[in-house]
């Protein structure tokens, strides 16, 4: 639910730059996904 | 004067250099870019010529094709002092087309100022068209010395600077959206119709999930808050109520 609406905001999406080199994020859809995650996921910052 | 003293001086010559001056070393340097001599890999691509100079980052590579002009050139017949008697061919030399960003000055010295010694990124657009009014990525790089001789020490201590001071924190850093994202919270909320606007918690400051405790970044909380009260303070525990029950569905 949340990662649908924050997909929608443009979370996790590139911004199209023009200047190049624009690396983009990750929106969790799943936990699986948050698993195959190479980093650890903070339940959330304090 | 040295051109003018030609015949006493054998073996100098005066060569002509274009230049480049910035505000500060460091002003909007992940933003303006840098310029090298083109490099053998870059020399592949058959458009440039050895020695050219090209733009290797930012906008100065983005817009190198209208930004580099071209060379112009004079075909000259000497006489046996090699002293010139006229000038049989001339192409002008192109100087280049300008670039105006949508960049304010003030706002991008003053998200420099506010960043020195931090690393980080400050963007600021304009919300009304999206133009970019300042985009920062600190620490920087000084500009001046990636542009003329950096003698390869300096360079590279740069590359190995624990602070990455070559990246472009805007464009390459990933951060969690933090405070942002409450905004997402409250519009996803309002939409399927769990969240009002007229819904308020009592923020005491905490808020418990299993085992876990999140305080508000507010000690003691913001007590009755309602979503409006709760954007404007940027209460967190008001928006870990909804986050945290749809994060269940």
């Amino acid at each position: 639910m949340m990662a649908k609406y924050a997909q929608a905001f443009g979370l996790g999406s590139p911004t199209g730059i023009d200047l190049g080199g624009e690396r983009f994020g990750l929106v969790p859809f799943s936990p699986a996904q948050r698993q195959r995650s190479k980093r650890s996921w903070l339940p959330a910052t304090p | 004067m040295v051109e003018e003293r030609k015949l006493e001086l054998p073996g100098v010559i005066v060569e002509v250099e274009p230049q480049r001056t910035y505000p500060t070393s460091t002003f909007a340097a992940h933003l303006l870019g840098y310029v090298r001599e083109v490099s053998d890999e870059q020399m592949k691509g058959g458009r440039y010529r050895r020695g050219d100079m090209i733009g290797q980052s930012g906008l100065e590579r983005l817009l190198d094709e209208h930004l580099r002009g071209r060379d112009g050139g004079e075909r000259i017949e000497v006489d046996a002092l090699g002293r010139p008697v006229q000038i049989m061919r001339r192409e002008e030399p192109d100087p280049g087309a300008q670039v105006i960003t949508t960049i304010d000055r003030r706002i991008q010295e003053a998200a420099e100022r506010a960043m020195a010694g931090k690393a980080g990124s400050v963007v600021v657009m304009d919300p009304r068209n999206g133009d970019v009014l300042a985009l920062t990525s600190s620490p920087a790089f000084p500009l001046d010395r990636l542009t003329g001789n950096l003698d390869r020490d300096e360079w590279v201590r740069l590359v190995r600077d624990p602070m990455f001071p070559l990246m472009n924190r805007a464009l390459q850093g990933l951060y969690p959206p933090a405070s942002i994202f409450k905004i997402i919270v409250a519009a996803a909320g309002l939409q399927e119709g769990s969240l009002a606007p007229m819904d308020h918690i009592y923020c005491n400051g905490e808020f418990t999930l299993g085992n876990w405790t999140f305080k508000d970044w507010k000690p003691g909380g913001h007590g009755h808050v309602d979503l409006h009260q709760s954007i404007a303070q940027s209460c967190d525990i008001f928006f870990y109520q909804p986050g945290s029950k749809w994060a269940a569905t």
